[in-house]
């Protein structure tokens, strides 16, 4: 089973296909979470992303805008768009029936 | 600041370099906000090593081997220091000159050589073990293998004021000799082993475990030869002196020896089975190399 922020990261990749890289990545995350999301946090998990075969990595090409290096791709393997269907269909499991929309109490 | 981003930058791999402060500079990261991305990925990279069991393996597997080779040195170092100090110190052509000196110095000379390999074949085994189980604290193994190594007490020769005492009472023979055969036979090979080890991962599946086999042999033989040192490092002398005898030294004093494993031919296994295992596996490769050219 994958872990929150393994699936964050897979999703993101996905979404972003062909575009998918380290700066980009992170930039969805903060994006639909909110939250700062560390380089620290980002390159550990796509080494264990990599390491578990969820997702394949390579260098891409250098541009200006990145003062002349190189990114690091990503693609999503088909093991890992398995485990992120398989974290889907458990969250949508374990949600069914439960609506959390307007069930925080604001005086609470 | 921009030293300080350079110098951790460099502890990255160039690949990483590249990724991390490409990224960096395009989220238009400041140098401090740099320096902090980059320490919190050591700390986070650090941490996620420890929850590998492979790093713990070869944080055991290193204190081990470096205890095991700290004592095979320094009885190495006290073993050969009799017959070297008669020979290099006290030499005479009439070592060569009468039949039984001569036979004397060539099965000395073999047993000199004999215990010099040895150490070499399990240092360099130990190497390719650490090697070849954690690549990335590779550097960090590497100088926690040779303090091991340094610090363990060595085995002290357990007769002081024997009939060797003008020997092992020699500056050289006591300090500089063993540090010497610590620094050439030890870490020199262990550190050529470890980089042989990051080429295993490299090797064919059935050839990793064809030279896993052997190389678990030769430190079979490093532990079974060694490990009742640590009896006589630890203050046990009887035990450690009927450890000693039978471990090869009985015919010293006229008493059987006990059953002995053939240390040198196990111990060779490990680095035998390397050297043919890189020229079956270059050979295999050469064909490819040999592709004919475009013109």
């Amino acid at each position: 089973m994958l872990g929150e922020f393994e699936y964050l990261l897979l999703t993101a990749a996905a979404r972003l296909g062909e575009d998918a890289y380290g700066a980009a990545i992170r930039q969805d995350i903060e994006n639909s979470t909110g939250s700062r999301c560390s380089i620290g946090a980002l390159y550990t998990t796509l080494d264990r992303l990599e390491a578990k075969g969820l997702i394949e990595t390579w260098m891409g090409e250098a541009t200006a805008k990145r003062g002349g290096r190189a990114k690091r791709m990503v693609r999503v393997t088909q093991k890992g768009l398995r485990e992120g269907t398989a974290f889907y269909s458990a969250v949508m499991k374990a949600t069914r029936g439960v609506s959390w929309e307007g069930s925080l109490d604001p005086n609470r | 600041m921009t030293r300080i981003v350079e110098w951790l930058a460099g502890r990255l791999s160039a690949d990483d370099r590249d990724a991390v402060l490409g990224d960096l500079s395009e989220a238009g990261a400041a140098d401090r906000e740099t320096v902090r991305a980059l320490l919190g990925l050591f700390a986070r990279r650090l941490l996620s090593m420890f929850a590998d069991w492979r790093t713990w393996a070869s944080l055991v597997g290193l204190v081990a081997l470096g205890v095991l080779l700290a004592l095979a040195s320094s009885a190495a170092a006290a073993g050969t220091s009799v017959p070297l100090w008669l020979y290099l110190n006290n030499w005479t052509m009439e070592y060569l000159a009468s039949p039984g000196a001569r036979a004397d110095l060539f099965d000395n000379g073999a047993d000199v050589f004999r215990r010099f390999l040895l150490l070499v074949c399990w240092s360099w085994a130990s190497g390719l073990i650490l090697g070849s189980l954690s690549r990335r604290t590779i550097r960090i193994n590497g100088i926690l293998f040779c303090l091991v190594v340094l610090l363990m007490p060595g085995w002290q020769h357990p007769h002081p004021g024997g009939s060797n005492d003008a020997v092992y009472s020699r500056q050289f023979y006591s300090i500089i000799f063993p540090i010497m055969l610590q620094g050439g036979l030890v870490f020199m090979p262990a550190i050529a082993g470890m980089l042989h080890g990051l080429r295993m991962a490299a090797l064919p599946f059935h050839f990793r475990w064809i030279l896993w086999v052997s190389i678990v042999t030769t430190i079979s033989t490093l532990a079974i030869r060694n490990w009742g040192f640590i009896l006589c490092d630890a203050g046990q002398r009887q035990a450690c002196a009927e450890w000693v005898l039978d471990a090869g030294y009985a015919h010293i004093v006229g008493r059987p020896e006990s059953w002995q494993i053939p240390a040198l031919p196990l111990s060779l296994a490990g680095p035998a089975a390397y050297i043919a295992a890189i020229a079956v596996w270059q050979r295999r490769l050469r064909p490819v190399d040999r592709l004919p050219q475009r013109t």
